[in-house]
């Protein structure tokens, strides 16, 4: 019997998720904890980039890009991998007939997981640098922009995986758009640097609201006011997500 | 007697390029020739079939390489969608079995019957509670926990087939499985197909051995080039394609 119930999907969930993260580290030695690596050395140089050398005026530097960096590292990869997600699975795709935006969503899951794993190593920061690891505002707030975040991505990783396999240049133009918005997002700086009358313009782009309220979250232990604008965008980026997915999918076995 | 499968005037066209393989380079540069290219001529894979399966009937599908028989599959197993007309398939529960089926060789066999299992429809922990089953009907047990890939074609196949059957399908739809197994599994797996007909599953059997269409199959459909040119027992459609192609001499020569 084909199932439809809830547990049915949480099933695929997780052979599916395990699938992923068993071919992602397949053959390393360190599996997930190159996740980890990544962001810690990228934070590394440009703190010493920023700080030491243009000498930008900021407390606590590495711990303020740490605050926004894993957020965007979770953005990032799941956005790279989703574009070859529907590709990699088309022996399945093709083969079988399941609900296939559940690679979508595996992909989102495996992206979570590794971000939860730089949470106790955020806060083994903020204790190395002289501050209570946690915060207790964390209560809310963390699962708040989790789910937030999955959601806002679930809707960009459904566009990009299911335009990728009708149009492969996505896979590249995805690379560039990243890159563009690791500037244009509050990354390097903070929300407050930017003149006032720009702050419509940055608060446009639909990661900013989520990077702004992740530092203000893990490194001052506050809840900022753009939650409810990130959230407004997690809804906007899943609804057109699904609406590419439901236009396109059933070509997906013919394209991939 | 219920109708298990309806397709009614079912077309299937696929576009060569609806890819765009020419990328936005090509596109850019050479615009006219990439448009012209994208209504290249498209193939009509399907035309106009129309065909009833009753519960409890399996139906043999034969014809040549390339003539529609698993785009038909494909089709009934709501993998593919029709270009136009309708297919209908009441008690949609089935697994899709395929040469080589969708297993993944980056993993262990152990792991590829747990994935093919959910992703066949059955919950995690059916699979685990028939997972000694399965095995044993596959016959791989020194090999399982080793990666997919150091499997033969044979093997995976066995793997893949071993797990289809034992989802409870109510539909199962069977796309030349056979044809690597050896001797032994393929008796085995006849057998099973045997106890599945006497369950009462509707099968659709896909398949170039058309002995096998003639002693496991209530009916045959011959499809040539995307059209159902002969529908009826097994034993009269085999004896006219075997006719033509050449298998036998032709009636008035006997």
């Amino acid at each position: 019997m084909r199932k439809t119930d809830l547990g049915y999907y949480y099933d695929l969930l997780t052979v599916l998720t395990h699938k992923e993260l068993k071919l992602r580290y397949r053959g390393t030695l360190l599996g997930a904890l190159w996740s980890l690596a990544n962001p810690l050395a990228f934070a590394l140089v440009l703190h010493f980039a920023f700080k030491r050398i243009l000498k930008i005026d900021i407390d606590n530097y590495a711990l303020f890009i740490l605050a926004a960096l894993f957020c965007w590292q979770w953005i990032s990869n799941s956005l790279t991998a989703s574009a070859s997600t529907f590709i990699t699975n088309a022996s399945l795709i093709r083969k079988l007939y399941f609900p296939r935006y559940m690679l979508c969503v595996a992909v989102v899951v495996i992206d979570m997981i590794h971000f939860s794993i730089t949470l106790p190593v955020y806060s083994a920061f903020r204790a190395v640098s002289g501050l209570p690891p946690v915060s207790s505002t964390w209560i809310v707030g963390i699962p708040a922009l989790l789910v937030i975040q999955s959601l806002l991505i679930l809707g960009g990783v459904l566009i990009v995986a299911t335009m990728n396999a009708i149009l492969r240049d996505i896979q590249q133009l995805v690379q560039v758009g990243l890159l563009m918005l690791f500037y244009a997002t509050p990354i390097l700086y903070p929300l407050s640097m930017v003149p006032e009358e720009l702050h419509w313009l940055v608060l446009a782009n639909p990661l900013a609201p989520l990077v702004v309220c992740w530092r203000a979250l893990l490194l001052d232990g506050v809840l900022s006011p753009y939650y409810l604008l990130a959230a407004g965008y997690a809804a906007v980026s899943l609804t057109l997500g699904l609406a590419a997915y439901r236009r396109f999918s059933w070509r997906l076995p013919e394209l991939v | 007697m219920r109708n298990a499968i309806e397709l009614d005037r079912v077309t299937k066209v696929f576009h060569p390029l609806v890819h765009y393989n020419a990328g936005l380079k090509s596109i850019l540069l050479h615009p006219r020739k990439v448009f012209r290219s994208r209504r290249a001529r498209p193939m009509l894979a399907i035309d106009e079939i129309s065909l009833d399966v009753e519960f409890g009937e399996s139906l043999g599908i034969l014809g040549a390489n390339g003539a529609g028989k698993s785009t038909l599959l494909g089709l009934i197993s709501g993998i593919l969608k029709p270009t136009s007309g309708s297919v209908r398939v009441y008690d949609r529960t089935w697994p899709l079995m395929e040469l080589g089926a969708a297993l993944e060789p980056h993993l262990s066999g152990r792991e590829n019957i747990i994935l093919n299992g959910v992703l066949l429809g059955m919950r995690r922990r059916e699979v685990e509670a028939r997972f000694d089953e399965i095995l044993a009907f596959s016959g791989l047990e020194p090999f399982i926990d080793q990666l997919l890939l150091t499997y033969s074609a044979g093997m995976q196949m066995r793997l893949g087939f071993s797990v289809a059957i034992h989802a409870d399908p109510t539909i199962l739809l069977v796309d030349e499985v056979l044809a690597v197994g050896d001797a032994a599994f393929r008796k085995r797996c006849l057998g099973r197909i045997a106890e599945l007909r006497r369950n009462g599953v509707t099968i659709v059997l896909v398949s170039h051995a058309l002995e096998l269409i003639e002693d496991h199959c209530d009916r045959a459909a011959w499809i040539d080039r995307g059209r159902l040119v002969a529908l009826g027992s097994p034993q009269e459609v085999v004896k006219r394609y075997r006719y033509q192609v050449g298998q036998l001499p032709t009636e008035s020569a006997v």
